[in-house]
C-alpha cells in the first residue's frame, strides 16, 4: 500500500511557505534561532491571531495551505507529533503560578497550554469530526502521528489526511537544555510543517509513503531486520534504496523536526532530485529510531 | 476482522495498588476522594483522588533506586504495568518484544514546576530534571524499568490520552505490527493542572455527584492502568487464557470548544456510533456503560443527551461514572475506566454512581444506583473525552 503526499508546507527559519531554501538557504551562525513568521492575516483574523501563541497560528497556516493547495477541505484525520507542545503558552502559565501564586492565574494560557490544542485547533477551524489524535513522543513525535495516519489507510478507514509535525523553542527552555548539554553545538530551531496525506494521487503528488516503523533502542541488527523485511515485502531490494543527507543542519534542532527530512525528500522527488527509492532514518538520542520508506510517485 | 484479545491489566489509583483493591472499593460504594495529603497547594480545600502512597513509598513498590531520576507519573506507571504483565504471564526481556503506548499530558511537570525557577539560575543542581519534563520521557521510564520493548510511542489527547493509546496499540496489532501492545497511561496530580482546571471554575469544593441535577464540578485524580492487548495467535502460540475481548473502538472530534462539549455532544455521539459499528454490535447489546461522567455541568448534560441518541432515550443501558472513586485521573481515566469497565464485566455487576440523589430533568435515564445488573454482562462500553473535543470510546466483550 502507499499513500501519497499530495502537498506539504514549511514555517522555519527559512523562508516561510516556499523552497527557497533549496537553492539559496539562509545560514545562520546563532545557538537558537526562531522561524521566520509567516503572514498570518490571510487565513486569521486579527482578533483570533492576538490569542493564539505562535505554535497555532504557524500550524492553522501551514495545515490551510495544504488544504487550498489539494481541495481536501475536510480531511478524514487530523494528526498531530509534537515533542513539547505549546511551550510558549505553558510558559505563560507556569510562570504566573511560580512567581505570582495560586490566586489570580487566568484560565486562557492553561487552555492553550495542553498538546492537543494543536490538533483540536486545526478541527475547529476546519470543523473536522474525524479522527483526531496528538503524538508526543521525544524525536520520534512526528513519525508516530505518521505511523497512525499510514495505519488508519492500511485500515481502510481513511481516504485522507492532514498530518503535522509542530514544536516551538522558548528562550528560558532553550537555555535550561543548552546548561545539560542538550543541543551538542546544533543550532535550536522550532518545527511547523503540515502534509496532505491521500489514497489518491491528486494533480500533482510530491511522492509516496510505503511505510513507517518505529523502534525502541534498536541493534543495528534490529534496524537491519525491519529494513530487509520492508524491502522484500515492497519487492524493492535493498541496494535501490538511498538515504540523503538530513536537512536538519538547514531548519535547525526540534523535537519533530524530522517533518522537514519528510518534506525536504517529498520537494526533492517532486523535482527528480533524488533517486526513486528514498529511506529516512532518524536517531534520537540512541534511543528512539524511526525509518520511513518512499518513492517516487 | 481479526480479534485482539486482553490478557492482562493493571491499575494503581486513589482506590489502592492493584485489582483487588479496586474491586473491593467498587462493591463496598468507598470513594478515594478525600483532602489533599500529598501535593502542596494553597487549594487543599478542594477534595482531590490522590494516591494513597507518597513518592518515596512509591519509589520502594515500584523498586526505583533512590538515586535514579523519575517522576511520580512513571512510579505510578512502572506499578501498573506490572501487575499487568504478570496477569499477561509476560516477560518483556524474552523473546516477545511488546509494543508500549502510553498516554499522560502532565509527564514529569511536577518535577518541572518545583525546580524551574532553580534551572533558570547559574545553579546547576536541578537542571537535570528538565530531561524528565516531556511526556515521552516518562514512557521510556516505564519501559526501561522493564526493558526488551521493541517500541514505544506516547500520546497526549488530554482526558482521552490512555483511551487514544489503546486505540493505536489495537491498530498495531490488526497492522501485524506487533503480536502484543501494552497499552495505557499515567497522570500523577499536579500544581500545574490543579491551578489551571480552577481556574475553568470547574472543581467541585465537594465531592463530586456525577449526572445529579445539583452537580457542581469535578475532583482532580491521579492514576495509573495499562492493559495487554494481544492478538489470537500470539494468545494461541502461547497457551494463555484471555480475559476478555476488545470488540471495537471509535474517535472522533467534537470540533466545537477548546474546553467545552457541544451541547448535543455530537462528538460524543460520533465516537460512540464508529466503535458500535467497528465491534458489529447494536446498541441493545451494550449491558453497561462507563461514561466520561466528570459531574461538571457541561459534560454530563452533553454526554447524557449523546447517550439518549445512541441508545434511544427509552432504551439507555445502565449508565454510571466512576470518577466519583477515583476523581478525575485525567490522561489515564481512559485506561483506569476501561479496566474498571472490564472488572464489572468479569464479575458481572455494576459499579454504583456514587452521590447521586436529584434526577436531570433533560435527561431521560438515571444512573446505576443498584449493584445487581438486569441481565448478565457481555458487552461493556467506556466514554473518555478530551479538551479540544477528542471524543473516544472503546467497548470490551466477553467471548
Amino acid at each position: 500500500m502507499a499513500v501519497y503526499i499530495q502537498a506539504a508546507a514549511q514555517i522555519s527559519v527559512q523562508n516561510p511557505l516556499c523552497d527557497d531554501w533549496l537553492e539559496n538557504p539562509i545560514s545562520y551562525d546563532v545557538p537558537f534561532h526562531r522561524s521566520i513568521e509567516a503572514d498570518y492575516k490571510r487565513f486569521l483574523d486579527p482578533v483570533t491571531s492576538r490569542r493564539m501563541g505562535k505554535i497555532l497560528k504557524r500550524a492553522i497556516t501551514t495545515s490551510m495551505t495544504v488544504v487550498e493547495a489539494t481541495g481536501i477541505r475536510e480531511p478524514d484525520a487530523i494528526i498531530v507529533g509534537t515533542g513539547l507542545g505549546c511551550l510558549e503558552t505553558t510558559e505563560k502559565f507556569l510562570m504566573a503560578m511560580l512567581e505570582e501564586g495560586e490566586e489570580f492565574l487566568q484560565p486562557t494560557n492553561f487552555i492553550n497550554s495542553t498538546h492537543n490544542t494543536i490538533s483540536s485547533h486545526i478541527a475547529v477551524h476546519l470543523k473536522c469530526t474525524g479522527y483526531n489524535s496528538t503524538y508526543v513522543h521525544l524525536g520520534v513525535s512526528f513519525e508516530s502521528a505518521l505511523l497512525d495516519a499510514f495505519m488508519q489507510f492500511q485500515l481502510g478507514r481513511i481516504k485522507s489526511a492532514l498530518v503535522g509535525g509542530f514544536d516551538e523553542m522558548i528562550p528560558n527552555y532553550f537555555h535550561v537544555l543548552d546548561k545539560v548539554g542538550f543541543w551538542k553545538g546544533k543550532m535550536a530551531g522550532e518545527t511547523a510543517v503540515s502534509f496532505m496525506l491521500a489514497d489518491t494521487p491528486g494533480k500533482n503528488p510530491m511522492a509516496c509513503i510505503n511505510e513507517v516503523i518505529l523502534l525502541h533502542d534498536p541493534t543495528k541488527e534490529r534496524i537491519e531486520k525491519a529494513i530487509n523485511e520492508t524491502t522484500n515485502r515492497l519487492g524493492i531490494s535493498r541496494e535501490d534504496w538511498s538515504t540523503p543527507p538530513s536537512v536538519k543542519p538547514i531548519f535547525g534542532e526540534s523535537f519533530s523536526n524530522h517533518a522537514y527530512d519528510v518534506y525536504a525528500a517529498a520537494v526533492k522527488m517532486q523535482h527528480s532530485l533524488l533517486p526513486d527509492n528514498v529511506l529516512l532514518v532518524n536517531n534520537y538520542m540512541d534511543s528512539e529510531t524511526s525509518l520511513i520508506f518512499m518513492t517516487k510517485c | 476482522m481479526e480479534k485482539i484479545y486482553v490478557t492482562g491489566f493493571g491499575i494503581i489509583t486513589s482506590l489502592g495498588n492493584g485489582t483487588a483493591d479496586t474491586l473491593e472499593s467498587l462493591h463496598r460504594r468507598k470513594s478515594g476522594i478525600g483532602q489533599l495529603r500529598w501535593l502542596e497547594s494553597m487549594h487543599s480545600h478542594l477534595p482531590c483522588a490522590e494516591i494513597p502512597f507518597n513518592t518515596d513509598e512509591l519509589r520502594r513498590m515500584a523498586g526505583v533506586p533512590k538515586e535514579q531520576m523519575t517522576t511520580r507519573t512513571s512510579l505510578m506507571g512502572i506499578i501498573a504495568l506490572g501487575e499487568a504483565l504478570e496477569m499477561a504471564g509476560i516477560r518483556t526481556r524474552n523473546s516477545l518484544k511488546p509494543v508500549l503506548i502510553s498516554g499522560t499530558t502532565v509527564g514529569g511537570m511536577e518535577n518541572t514546576e518545583k525546580y524551574f525557577l532553580k534551572m533558570l539560575t547559574p545553579d546547576k543542581t536541578y537542571d537535570d530534571y528538565i530531561l524528565s519534563h516531556d511526556c515521552g520521557v516518562c514512557t521510556q521510564m516505564i519501559a526501561d524499568h522493564y526493558g526488551g520493548f521493541d517500541m514505544l510511542s506516547t500520546l497526549s489527547t488530554a482526558c482521552s490520552s490512555a483511551a487514544n493509546a489503546l486505540i493505536m496499540g489495537a491498530d498495531m496489532i490488526r497492522t501485524e505490527r506487533t503480536s502484543i501492545a501494552v497499552v495505557g497511561g499515567s497522570e500523577c496530580l499536579s500544581k500545574f493542572h490543579l491551578n489551571g482546571f480552577n481556574t475553568l471554575k470547574i472543581l467541585d469544593k465537594d465531592p463530586c455527584r456525577p449526572f445529579d441535577d445539583t452537580r457542581a464540578g469535578l475532583n482532580l485524580g491521579e492514576g495509573a492502568a495499562y492493559l495487554v492487548l494481544e492478538s489470537e495467535a500470539s494468545v494461541k502460540a502461547r497457551g494463555v487464557k484471555p480475559l476478555c475481548l476488545v470488540a471495537g473502538y471509535g474517535n472522533a472530534c467534537d470540533a466545537y470548544h477548546q474546553t467545552a462539549s457541544s451541547p448535543e455532544g455530537d462528538g460524543a455521539v460520533l465516537s460512540m456510533t464508529k466503535a458500535l459499528k467497528e465491534a458489529g454490535l447494536k446498541p441493545g447489546d451494550i449491558d453497561y456503560v462507563n461514561a466520561h461522567g466528570t459531574g461538571t455541568p457541561n459534560n454530563d448534560e452533553s454526554e447524557g443527551k449523546a447517550l439518549m441518541r445512541v441508545f434511544g432515550a427509552n432504551s439507555v443501558p445502565p449508565v454510571s461514572s466512576t470518577k466519583s472513586y477515583t476523581g478525575h485521573t485525567t490522561s489515564a481515566a481512559g485506561s483506569v475506566e476501561s479496566v474498571i469497565s472490564i472488572l464489572a464485566m468479569l464479575n458481572d455487576f455494576l459499579p454504583v454512581n456514587l452521590n447521586y440523589r436529584n434526577p436531570m430533568e433533560m435527561l431521560s435515564f438515571r444512573p446505576v444506583t443498584d449493584e445487581k445488573p438486569p441481565r448478565p454482562i457481555r458487552h461493556v462500553m467506556t466514554n473518555s473525552f478530551g479538551f479540544g473535543g477528542n471524543d473516544t470510546t472503546c467497548i470490551f466483550s466477553k467471548f
